[in-house]
């Protein structure tokens, strides 16, 4: 009786609040979709608009297969981005638990140190980067490629954050319990901080995955170029072949793909994990 | 043996002297309460007693064994917190054992030392919950748990049991007396709660502002306390303290209440301001024996207990409260008269609040 009194309304706000969620996520899902579209085309069909391409293909993606150029490219993303991930997720960790766990003189010092590299742009580190990476025979190596992001302030910030939220009791616990320090940080505190981690090292990933600016000022040598650098490189010649451009960066979402729903599964487990609040 | 023997204890931090000097002697399987109002350095003794906490000054003993550079876990001591700083990404289980993975004991050995912890803290059922899945209460007895398998010399408990509600601390209180009993282990337990300490300990040291005012056993301290800070931090409701004098005569008596006089029994000499201390628990309404002091005001508020009852009332321009039979009629506003016995009465010098002795 009461079923027909009771009919959820939807309010007038809702509708609108929905409306432009979904123009929103339509703004940000189209160049994805246009990319996919893309390279499912013929190189005479690139020009041709339309989302559906007339005849779909995948030849694009046979041929970027088999040009071992895009395979050296992917290697080297995959290498590069992987190392500088489990650097920052192990450094910025330990130094985020240190700075703040551990009473030490010039502790606020060093973290604000550490906080303000953050207000200074990529753009204006490069030279300085590169004039270093000349001298001292970084030009072409992956260390190269990887050495500005091996620690970064922004992971630090954020770990020191969410360290700050395990209790001291707890690790007071761990030392009686016979732990050292370094067990204590990998056994105790880390467990209890893994959404952060997760969200650094999805984060770190993308960020390294689709770097271009560095990448390509540190190498000169095809065989070093990582994806973004080597896509451009298919841009650059005489004749852009978009369609390989497309499919290349297709494809190059895949790992950022696979790090995002592997480490989305930790956030949400990390958040039931340590909802022991009272 | 696990006597603990604590000399001079001085703790700075910085410029800033927290603790004065602690001295403070345990025998093996004593239980001793550390009790103080909040900020006097209790949990900062204890923490320095774990070696959480380093050492400014002085020296502490274990088992004879001095431990000033030692490290927590060779100090052979197990802690238990105030927020049970249990592992919450582990089970029960692993939490109970976790202080055991590195004893040097076989894996059946470790397993049974768990289940029976389990066992005497009725863990048994919730051995593989996650602590998330754990009241209040059953935390904190895992935590006790963790401690009681690594089997140590000494239980350092830091107000343990002061995150729990009424009902459940009075529980866990005998469930802490039962332990050690059990045990035979020698407990150093913090608090700020005077009934937890007076229920719990074998001797009680009453700290203020980083010193130990007071040393003895709950009686002691309730019998003698040496100042009036003691005095009125040990009993509830607190002793009541009021102005007075003691005179040439012997006679003690009070500002505003002239009707009040009661022969002192300690050594008396020329007339000195006093502090008069009087229990609420030995005070009567009504007449009393003879020679008893009297005290007449104005009832303010009657509080029943249940079996009896807690007059505050107003006398002399003063406050007090007395225990009263709740036959008694007594009603706000009406008149009452209290008395004390001569040999209810504490005295304490006026300037240094230091007791003068009874004979
Ligand atoms: N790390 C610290 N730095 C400076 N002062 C501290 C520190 N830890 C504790 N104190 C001070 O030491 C005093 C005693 O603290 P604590 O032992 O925790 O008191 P209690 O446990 O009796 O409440 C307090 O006044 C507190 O402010
Ligand atoms: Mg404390």
């Amino acid at each position: 009786m009461s079923a027909a009194l009771h009919r959820p309304r939807i309010a007038p706000g809702r509708i609108v609040a929905w409306t432009l969620l979904a123009l929103g996520g339509i703004v940000m899902i189209m160049p994805f979709v246009f990319m996919i579209s893309t390279s499912l085309k013929t190189p005479e069909q690139v020009y041709d608009l339309r989302l559906i391409p007339l005849r779909p293909t995948l030849k694009n993606y046979v041929e970027l297969f088999a040009d071992a150029r895009f395979l050296n490219w992917f290697v080297n993303s995959l290498v590069t981005s992987t190392i500088v991930t489990l650097s920052v997720l192990f450094f910025d960790s330990l130094v985020g638990y240190t700075l703040a766990k551990y009473r030490f003189r010039g502790r606020s010092f060093v973290f604000i140190a550490i906080l303000s590299t953050l207000m200074i742009p990529t753009e204006m580190l490069v030279i300085p980067w590169y004039l270093m990476s000349a001298s001292l025979g970084w030009i072409d190596t992956y260390w190269g490629i990887m050495f500005p992001g091996l620690i970064t302030g922004f992971g630090v910030f954020l770990m020191r954050q969410f360290f700050s939220t395990v209790p001291d009791e707890l690790i007071d616990a761990a030392r009686i319990d016979g732990l050292s320090e370094f067990r204590i940080w990998w056994e105790i505190a880390l467990p209890l901080v893994t959404p952060a981690m997760s969200a650094l090292a999805i984060f770190t990933f993308l960020g390294n995955w689709t770097a271009f600016l560095w990448p390509l000022i540190v190498t000169s040598e095809k065989d070093l170029f990582t994806v973004p650098v080597g896509l451009s490189s298919f841009a650059s010649e005489n004749l852009t072949r978009w369609e390989m451009v497309m499919t290349g960066a297709a494809v190059s979402t895949i790992p950022t793909l696979i790090v995002f729903i592997v480490f989305q599964k930790y956030i949400i487990r990390g958040v039931v994990l340590s909802g022991l609040k009272g | 043996m696990a006597e603990v023997s604590i000399k001079k204890l001085v703790k700075r931090y910085g410029d800033t002297e927290i603790l004065h000097g602690i001295d403070l002697d345990i025998a093996h399987g004593e239980f001793v309460v550390l009790v103080g109002p909040s900020g006097c350095g209790k949990s900062t003794t204890l923490r320095m007693l774990a070696g959480l906490e380093e050492i400014s000054g002085g020296e502490i003993a274990i088992g004879g064994r001095v431990v000033n550079n030692l490290e927590p876990k060779a100090r052979n001591i197990a802690m238990v917190f105030q927020n049970y700083a249990i592992y919450p990404h582990f089970t029960v289980y692993k939490n109970i054992g976790f202080g055991l993975r590195t004893a040097k004991l076989d894996k059946r050995e470790k397993d049974k030392r768990i289940r029976e912890a389990a066992e005497i803290l009725d863990l048994t059922p919730l051995l593989e919950r996650k602590p998330s899945q754990l009241s209040g209460g059953q935390r904190q007895r895992v935590a006790i748990g963790r401690a009681m398998v690594r089997d140590p010399a000494v239980f350092l408990f830091d107000e343990p049991l002061s995150n729990l509600d009424a009902q459940l601390r009075a529980q866990m209180r005998l469930e802490v007396k039962r332990l050690h009993r059990r045990l035979g282990a020698t407990i150093v337990f913090v608090t700020h709660d005077q009934v937890e300490a007076m229920t719990l300990a074998d001797r009680i040291a009453i700290m203020r502002e980083g010193r130990i005012e007071q040393l003895g056993t709950p009686d002691e301290l309730y019998e003698q306390p040496v100042n009036t800070f003691v005095a009125q931090f040990v009993g509830s409701p607190s002793m009541n303290l009021l102005p007075g004098t003691l005179d040439a005569d012997g006679q003690v008596r009070l500002e505003g209440l002239p009707e009040f006089a009661v022969p002192w029994s300690g050594p008396t000499g020329a007339a000195q301001p006093v502090t008069v201390g009087l229990r609420p628990d030995e005070m009567r309404v009504g007449d009393g024996l003879p020679g008893s002091g009297r005290i007449s005001g104005e009832v303010e508020i009657v509080e029943r207990l249940g079996h009896d009852a807690l007059v505050y009332l107003k006398a002399g321009g003063h406050a007090l409260i007395a225990k009263a039979e709740i036959a008694n009629a007594l009603t706000p506003g009406g008149p009452v008269t209290v008395t004390a016995a001569p040999g209810a009465l504490h005295l304490f010098e006026r300037e240094s609040g230091r007791a003068l002795p009874r004979s």
